[in-house]
């Protein structure tokens, strides 16, 4: 049974690393901050504003110590400004925070009696932006390359719902364009693909010691062979073995927050 | 004659390697290679304009792994076109599975399941993943 692969995240996963965002409540009793394993909980003053992670502001709202203010980017106004900038310019993405979905669902989830606007129109409004970028998103793979894909202004949960299909797809092209031009050293990629049946992305740390690998033996079976064909697989090993650092260094880095790009760039 | 792959691979190659040898003249005139390949089926003109003609109706499933083959054979015969026909036919194809994995029941009507059928197993794979990533978002979405 096809599983997904170990780069993927699940949705509660991400789910999860949202709640790590900070927002702002209105605290309705005064009571001392206290140390937490993860975060500081502040000092909180009734009725004074305070910046919290999204889960402390969950729990306190659930136990009606609060209220909160629910971001500007999530109004309808706002949001519907967002969709007609995705209408306007059907190559962009618009900017939106990198965890919208999760928290948007979560506050109108937990509390949907902070909103100011009525919580029919903020879900359809999202709703309506999310099918928006999810089509665009998809009309994007149409173009895919092997070398090349620029993902401005998506956000993690849309990422990552794309990423199997797309990591996979473009490992594929890499490899069949690769058997032209790398002159040579594609083979070892190609062997360990079939063992491991395409297992995609290896870890950091594997690709790291298959390429000496194959380097090594690119070596050692190239002093057999005449000194051309020597210094020509070398140059080839050397080409490939910077290629999987890079590109898969790049989707690592993801879940950072200013790097909101996936990038395959040739090196 | 039939050889599997890896044999004819290497064949191939050392046949490669006497063509490079300085001065056996002799050698090269007698024996140019151990084997010659003939072109598969697959990789015939024919099947190659069918490609072009109409790439979601092609059949992959009897070449279960078509990819890997092909690129394979392109490495041994630096073939740049066909290596360019076949991924945008990759290309061509991977879109149309990613649009079905996504929709949740439109998959097993008519074109659709015709299709299915003849995918490749390394894009049977590809729909597969790419239908359970959409799946968990689309439970996701609806919980709660």
């Amino acid at each position: 049974m096809t599983e997904l692969p170990p780069y993927h995240f699940t949705t509660s996963e991400i789910n999860f690393l949202a709640e790590q965002e900070s927002i702002t409540i209105l605290p309705r009793y005064t009571f001392n901050g206290t140390r937490l394993i993860g975060p500081r909980l502040p000092n909180l003053k009734a009725l004074h504003r305070q910046q919290v992670p999204v889960w402390i502001a969950l729990i306190l709202k659930k136990q009606d110590r609060c209220n909160v203010v629910i971001p500007d980017w999530l109004s309808v106004s706002f949001l519907k400004q967002r969709y007609d900038e995705e209408v306007n310019q059907p190559n962009n993405f618009s900017e939106l925070p990198w965890h919208w979905l999760p928290i948007a669902k979560m506050l109108l989830e937990k509390c949907s009696d902070d909103f100011i606007d009525a919580t029919h129109e903020v879900r359809s409004t999202l709703q309506d932006l999310r099918e928006i970028r999810q089509l665009k998103a998809r009309k994007g793979i149409k173009e895919l390359n092997e070398v090349y894909l620029q993902l401005d202004g998506l956000s993690l949960m849309e990422i990552n719902e794309i990423r199997p299909f797309i990591i996979e797809s473009m490992n594929q092209l890499r490899i069949l364009s690769q058997s032209v031009k790398g002159n040579g050293q594609f083979t070892g990629i190609e062997e360990a693909a079939e063992k491991e049946d395409v297992s995609g992305l290896l870890d950091e740390s594997e690709v790291g010691d298959y390429t000496r690998d194959s380097t090594r033996d690119s070596i050692a079976r190239d002093t057999a062979t005449t000194d051309s064909v020597a210094r020509d697989s070398i140059r080839g090993s050397g080409v490939r073995s910077r290629k999987p650092d890079t590109s898969y260094g790049d989707t690592r880095d993801e879940n950072d927050d200013e790097d909101s790009d996936v990038e395959y760039k040739k090196s | 004659m039939e050889l599997p792959m890896w044999l004819a691979d290497i064949l191939a190659v050392c046949a490669a390697q006497n063509d490079d040898g300085i001065d056996n003249a002799e050698e090269n005139a007698e024996t140019q290679a151990f084997i010659r390949l003939i072109e598969p089926e697959f990789f015939s003109k024919q099947f190659l304009n069918f490609i072009k003609s109409d790439t979601l109706k092609v059949n992959l499933a009897p070449f279960a792994y078509y990819y890997k083959i092909v690129a394979k054979w392109s490495y041994m015969f630096n073939d740049t076109e066909l290596v360019e026909l076949i991924s945008k036919m990759f290309v061509a194809r991977a879109s149309e599975i990613n649009g079905l994995s996504y929709k949740l029941n439109d998959q097993f009507s008519g074109d659709n399941q015709e299709f299915l059928n003849g995918l490749e197993n390394f894009e049977k794979r590809l729909f597969k993943m790419s239908h359970l990533s959409y799946k968990d978002m689309n439970n996701w979405i609806a919980k709660g």
